[in-house]
């Protein structure tokens, strides 16, 4: 089965993940891509607990999510990967990871982002990550809920993606 | 009993989603009069990680040692992991989700008489009980 979702947001596994897209598409594992989420189990536990029902969540480094066994399970399973930014979609893809299409869902303000939409602000280094991704072949839509209208990403992203 | 007098009044922050909270509160004035000692904090605009340094940071501009209630809204929503996620120190901070009405309505009537290992368990029954399918 492919990838129901992968997804970059800052909030990770939230309100809007467990009931606006995990109602509809109804998950059954959920991988929480993030170097520094995987290194602090007491964290991660904060996440992971809050799977909704169903499903079963994870803490993977980067190079975890890059071994076969990954795959095979996101290929098995009903799955989501969520990202913490565009580094990890980025540094998956690089390194072989058979990401198509990736949903901006929420990257929250901070000082030096600037916004893009609503729910969207990046920094330079994170608006050059998701033109590298684009320029990989990676389809990025910005969403929040599947409720809501996708959009294509590259056209505010400038830069020629 | 005036409660100025009262040492350790718990103070509450309400972290929910949206305008919740903050309608939450307003509903609770409409039914008790008006509140103090209470700070409603939005999840809008937050990451995770900024949600929760901006808990503690409302958490530690409680005056004194005031022991602090924190209510959130869904136990696995942005609200909930970051007010898992905050430290707060020596202070006492005890946290509940699931806010509802009869929960605050109980908060805001006993907090001036009861002491805070009372009042908890009955914020507990007081927002279950008010959950009937009819």
């Amino acid at each position: 089965m492919p990838l129901l979702l992968a997804r970059i947001d800052d909030r990770l596994i939230h309100g809007q993940v467990v009931h606006g897209w995990g109602g509809p598409l109804r998950p059954t594992w959920i991988g929480i891509v993030s170097d520094s989420l995987r290194a602090d189990p007491g964290r991660a536990g904060l996440y992971l607990f809050a799977a909704p029902e169903g499903a079963r969540a994870v803490a993977l480094s980067i190079s975890e999510a890059l071994l076969p066994s990954t795959l095979a399970t996101t290929e098995a399973e009903r799955a989501f990967l969520l990202f913490p930014g565009p580094e990890e979609p980025l540094r998956l893809k690089e390194g072989g990871f058979p990401l198509h299409e990736v949903n901006v869902g929420g990257l929250h303000h901070a000082e030096g982002k600037v916004q893009v939409l609503p729910y969207v602000y990046l920094s330079p280094t994170e608006r050059e990550m998701l033109l590298a991704l684009e320029r990989l072949g990676v389809r990025l839509t910005a969403q929040d809920l599947p409720t809501n209208p996708a959009r294509r990403l590259a056209p505010l992203l400038g830069g020629g993606a | 009993m005036n409660p100025a007098q009262v040492p350790r009044r718990p103070f509450a922050l309400l972290v929910t989603h949206a305008a919740l909270g903050s309608e939450l509160l307003r509903t609770v004035e409409g039914i008790l009069g008006a509140q103090s000692d209470v700070q409603v904090l939005s999840n809008d605009g937050y990451s995770s990680d900024a949600l929760s340094r901006a808990i503690e940071e409302r958490v530690r501009d409680v005056p004194g040692d005031r022991p602090v209630v924190l209510f959130t809204d869904l136990a696995a929503g942005s609200c909930g992991i970051a007010s898992r996620r905050a430290q707060h120190g020596e202070r006492l901070v005890r946290k509940v989700t699931g806010v509802n009405l009869p929960m605050l309505l109980e908060f805001f009537h006993y907090r001036d008489t009861l002491p805070l290992d009372e009042l908890l368990p009955r914020l507990e029954a007081k927002g279950k009980a008010g959950i009937t399918v009819l």
